[in-house]
Order: C-alpha cells, then sequence, then structure tokens
C-alpha cells in the first residue's frame, strides 16, 4: 500500500513538473515544432513506397493530431489563414491521395510482373510458330514433289501464318489492355522499375513488336505465291490492328522499356509498320483486284478503301440501273450471280470480319451495297417460262375471239 | 450686438459639433497579438512584420541596451502586443524588455523593465491575457509583464 502511495505520488510529481515544463514553452517555439512536424509528416508522404508505409503514417498523423490538440486555439491563430484542424486534414488527405496511388502502382507493378510472364510466353510461343511457318515455306521452296504433296504443304504454310497472326492479335489486344489503362505517373514509377534491370531484353515488349514487324515484313515478301487474298486481307487487318495498339500505347511503351535507346526505339518500330503498312496494303489490294478480275466481277480501278467503295458502290448501281431497263431479256442475269456469289460468300462471310476490321469496308458501306444488290436482284430476274407461255396462248385466245366475231 | 442670440446659438452648436466629434470613441479594443513575432534584422537593423504590420530599426533599442549601434548585434527580436495595444520589445543579449506606446509614426518608450543583469540568452514572449509573459527558454526563468513593469515572477529553475 505503502509502496502504491509512493509511485502515485511520484507519478503525480512527474505530471506537475511536466505541466510546469510544458507552461514555460514558448507559443512561436510551439508553432514552429508544429509547422516543422507537419513538413516532415508531409514529406514521409511523399517519399513513401509502399502502401502499409502510408497505413503507418495515417496513425502517426493521428498521435500528431493528439500532442498538439490541446494548442488548437491558439495553432488556430497562428496559423492563420490555416486553421489547426485544415493543417491535419490536409496531412490525411494528402495520406489518402497517396495511399490510392501507391495501390495503383502496386497493382500495376502486379500487373506488369504478370504480363512479363505472359510476353515470355508470347515470345517462345511467336517463336514455334515463326519457326514452323519458315521451315515450311522453307520446304515449298526446296520442294521436288508431287503437286498434291506441294498443295499440301502450301495449305498448312497458310494455316501456320493464320494461327501465328490470331496469336498476334490476342497479344496486342492483351498489350493494348494493360499499358492503355496506366494512371498517371505508373508510366515513370515502372520505368524506373524498368531501368533496375527487372525486365530481360527477351521480355522486353519493344523487342517482340520489333521481332513481329520484322517477320511480317519478310513473310509478305516470302509468300507472294502462296497468299490467297483471304490472307492479305488478314495480315492488312493485322497490321491496322497493330497501328492503332502502337499509336495509342506506343509512347507508354517506348517510356517505360525503351531505357536510353527511347528516340531509337521508337523511330525503328515506326518505321518498321510504314514499311509492314505500305507493303500489306500493296498486296492485298493486288490481290483483291486479281481475285475480282479472275471471277470476272469488272469493277473500275481501286487502290484504297474510298476507290473500292466507289467502284463497286458504282458497277453495282450501273448494272442494276441497266437490269431496270431491260423488259423480257435478262442479259445481266449472268453478271448479277456471278456478283453475288462473290458478295455473298466472300465479303458477307468469310472476309466480312477482315474487311471491317481494317476498315477496307465499313459496316454501313457494306449494308449500302448490300441493299443495293438485292435491288440488282429483283431486277435482273429473268421472266418465268412459264408465265410466258400462259401470256402467249392468252393472247392467242384473245386474237382467235376477236377473229370469231368479225367473221360472224 | 446685432443678433446677439443668432451668434450665441451658431457657437453653442459649434461647439456641441467639435465635442461630438472629439469624443466619438470605441471602448474595449482589444489590440493583442496572440503569438510573438520573430523577426530577423537585416544589416541595417530594420524589422518587419508584415502580418501585423509594423517596422522599425532595432538599433536604437540595441544602443538603449548594449551602447553600440555600429553595427547589427542581435539574431533575432521578439515583438510582441498586449491587449492595451503596448509593444514588448526585447531581443537575445538584452537585459530589459522595452514596453513601447505606439505614436504618430513612431513609438515611444511607456516602461523598460529590467529582467536581468546577465542578458536574455533566449527571449521567448506569449500572450497570457492580461499580461505578457517572458522566459528565458535557455534558463527556464519567466517573468509576468505588463506595461507597467513585472508582475509576478513565477519560477525559477
Amino acid at each position: 500500500m505503502k509502496r502504491s502511495l509512493n509511485l502515485l505520488t511520484l507519478l503525480l510529481l512527474f505530471a506537475v513538473n511536466s505541466t510546469a515544463l510544458f507552461a514555460q514553452q514558448s507559443d512561436y517555439q510551439i508553432k514552429k515544432d508544429f509547422e516543422n512536424r507537419h513538413a516532415e509528416l508531409l514529406t514521409n508522404i511523399e517519399m513513401a513506397q509502399k502502401v502499409n508505409e502510408i497505413d503507418s503514417l495515417i496513425m502517426v498523423i493521428d498521435d500528431f493530431k493528439s500532442n498538439f490538440s490541446e494548442h488548437s486555439e491558439m495553432l488556430d491563430y497562428a496559423l492563420y489563414p490555416e486553421s489547426f484542424d485544415s493543417k491535419v486534414a490536409n496531412l490525411k488527405s494528402e495520406a489518402r491521395s497517396s495511399e490510392h496511388k501507391l495501390l495503383i502502382i502496386e497493382n500495376q507493378a502486379e500487373r506488369l510482373s504478370e504480363l512479363t510472364e505472359e510476353v515470355t510466353r508470347f515470345r517462345s510461343e511467336l517463336s514455334n510458330l515463326n519457326s514452323r511457318s519458315d521451315s515450311l515455306r522453307n520446304a515449298i521452296t526446296e520442294s521436288q514433289e508431287s503437286e498434291r504433296k506441294l498443295s499440301q504443304l502450301v495449305t498448312r504454310y497458310r494455316k501456320s501464318v493464320e494461327e501465328r497472326d490470331e496469336f498476334i492479335f490476342d497479344m496486342v489486344d492483351s498489350l493494348f489492355v494493360t499499358y492503355n489503362q496506366l494512371a498517371p505517373g505508373t508510366i515513370e514509377e515502372l520505368s524506373k522499375k524498368d531501368g533496375s534491370g527487372t525486365i530481360k531484353s527477351g521480355d522486353n515488349p519493344l523487342v517482340i513488336i520489333d521481332s513481329i514487324l520484322g517477320e511480317n515484313i519478310e513473310t509478305l515478301k516470302a509468300g507472294s505465291n502462296t497468299f490467297s487474298t483471304e490472307d492479305y486481307l488478314r495480315i492488312y487487318a493485322l497490321q491496322t490492328k497493330v497501328n492503332d495498339v502502337w499509336n495509342s500505347i506506343g509512347d507508354n511503351l517506348v517510356e517505360i522499356y525503351g531505357g536510353n535507346d527511347k528516340a531509337k526505339w521508337k523511330k525503328s518500330i515506326e518505321s518498321d509498320l510504314k514499311d509492314w503498312k505500305s507493303s500489306a496494303s500493296l498486296s492485298m489490294w493486288n490481290s483483291l483486284d486479281g481475285y475480282l478480275e479472275q471471277k470476272n466481277v469488272e469493277l473500275g480501278a481501286f487502290d484504297n478503301n474510298s476507290s473500292f467503295f466507289k467502284a463497286l458502290d458504282s458497277f453495282v448501281s450501273n448494272a442494276s440501273k441497266k437490269s431496270d431497263e431491260e423488259i423480257i431479256s435478262s442479259s445481266t442475269y449472268e453478271d448479277f450471280k456471278t456478283f453475288s456469289e462473290f458478295w455473298t460468300t466472300k465479303v458477307m462471310d468469310e472476309w466480312n470480319n477482315y474487311l471491317v476490321e481494317s476498315d477496307v469496308l465499313t459496316a454501313s458501306q457494306i449494308a449500302t451495297i448490300d441493299g443495293k444488290v438485292d435491288n440488282w436482284g429483283d431486277s435482273s430476274e429473268p421472266f418465268p417460262t412459264s408465265l410466258l407461255i400462259i401470256f402467249g396462248i392468252g393472247l392467242l385466245a384473245i386474237i382467235g375471239l376477236i377473229v370469231a366475231l368479225v367473221v360472224k | 450686438m446685432k443678433y446677439p442670440r443668432i451668434s450665441l446659438f451658431v457657437f453653442m452648436a459649434v461647439l456641441l459639433f467639435a465635442s461630438a466629434c472629439k469624443t466619438f470613441e470605441v471602448k474595449n479594443v482589444n489590440y493583442a497579438q496572440q503569438v510573438e513575432s520573430v523577426l530577423t534584422p537585416t544589416d541595417n537593423g530594420d524589422v518587419t512584420d508584415s502580418r501585423y504590420g509594423i517596422a522599425f530599426n532595432i538599433l536604437p533599442f540595441q544602443y538603449e541596451e548594449m551602447k553600440d549601434s555600429s553595427s547589427v548585434l542581435v539574431d533575432e527580436v521578439r515583438l510582441i502586443r498586449n491587449q492595451n495595444g503596448f509593444y514588448f520589445i526585447t531581443a537575445d543579449g538584452f537585459n530589459n524588455v522595452y514596453v513601447m506606446e505606439p505614436i504618430n509614426s513612431g513609438l515611444k518608450l511607456k516602461e523598460k523593465i529590467n529582467v536581468t543583469e546577465q542578458g536574455l540568452v533566449s527571449p521567448a514572449f506569449n500572450l497570457r491575457s492580461p499580461f505578457v509573459q517572458l522566459i528565458d527558454t535557455a534558463t527556464s526563468e519567466t517573468f509576468t509583464l505588463n506595461e507597467k513593469g513585472i508582475k509576478k515572477e513565477e519560477s525559477k529553475s
């Protein structure tokens, strides 16, 4: 009991002395301490690298608030036009904002790590697909086999290139989703991470994109005898997609993965994209022109999206007009059947996705032509023979009746 | 005296008006500055308190205190105003607190309060209305002051 009383006395003495010491503090010094501690906490918040650091800082801010709360009235005056509460609220707001930012960055870093794994998988898959296509291409070149065997090789090669192109479609989609939604500030953070060497050069998306471009330019050069119009349309659509994705995320990728050669990477990829575009475009239009010529569909000259639509529109409109002018004979019906087969099997079915994806024809342009093709079909259909016979019998009956009446 | 009554009336009216103007005043104004100002003198000894709108030269105080105004010898000037509008001014190395009354374009000494003979090492003012508290934070000495002098010495550690 006595010991407890002594302890209580000691504590009371300590409390009294503390109060006395506190009473001798300068208000100005308290204000300076408050400001210094505030600035220190603000710096700590800005420098925090992890969400749990911010969580600890929020607790420190609570302590800071309770430590100075007894001087809040004096501080309100001394800090005017700010106040004790506004300064503490500012700290908390900064902490929350920083926490939010760090959460995004941590999330992005996690996504980056996943993407790096994905890029590694892409690289190996792409390499397999490329080597398979290359070996098939070589086999075609060197083949002394029968025509049937050669044809099988060509089909396998085309299938292999198609698989590779589908894979690239998926890959650029994945890249786009990841890098197009990077939060402000994240690119800088990721760039620092990359600079520290966390990304191996082989897993660098820029290297992958560069190899895709190189491989595709090479494929176009080598595949002139083996590709169909559909292949060229797919390649053109793929090129358009890669180009669009690069325009959206290229700057981010270069910023993150370009290291010290940002300008060089940008220039190199953009130059390859340009080469691929001109090569894919030329091959696709030539192949389309050749296909239509082979099918005896004589459109006017075209070499781009706009002139192709105009040629189609003009061809169908003129043919439809010509059919309207024919009453009994139907010389344009064969033309209609030829065009209609091309239109329904190719444009509306097999090529449709590629045409729309690459903007060779837009969905509304296809709908416009489709409507005109239907009209052309209605007007070019020949008059049925049975109706002609009935019409002839009817006519003869009327003439007979008239003759009989006259004789009578 | 043609119009003695009118003259008297005018005289009374002027007197009344003048006295009314002269006696217009507002009572219970609180001039108190809640937290002291800590001002750093320029090379010429000028100090400016932009928040409370006062600027003066510290060298006359320094001369009064140290008999030397050839150069600035104080690091920081401490200034606070009590609720009656008197400025309390001191600085490191001073033995006194100067209670100054604002006058037309100047400050007039109201009281020179001697607080130590050894010179204040690290003085600081707190407003503890109606008094001003002076602390030497280096020695923990405290003084409770008003414009008339030391009210009461509270503690010495």
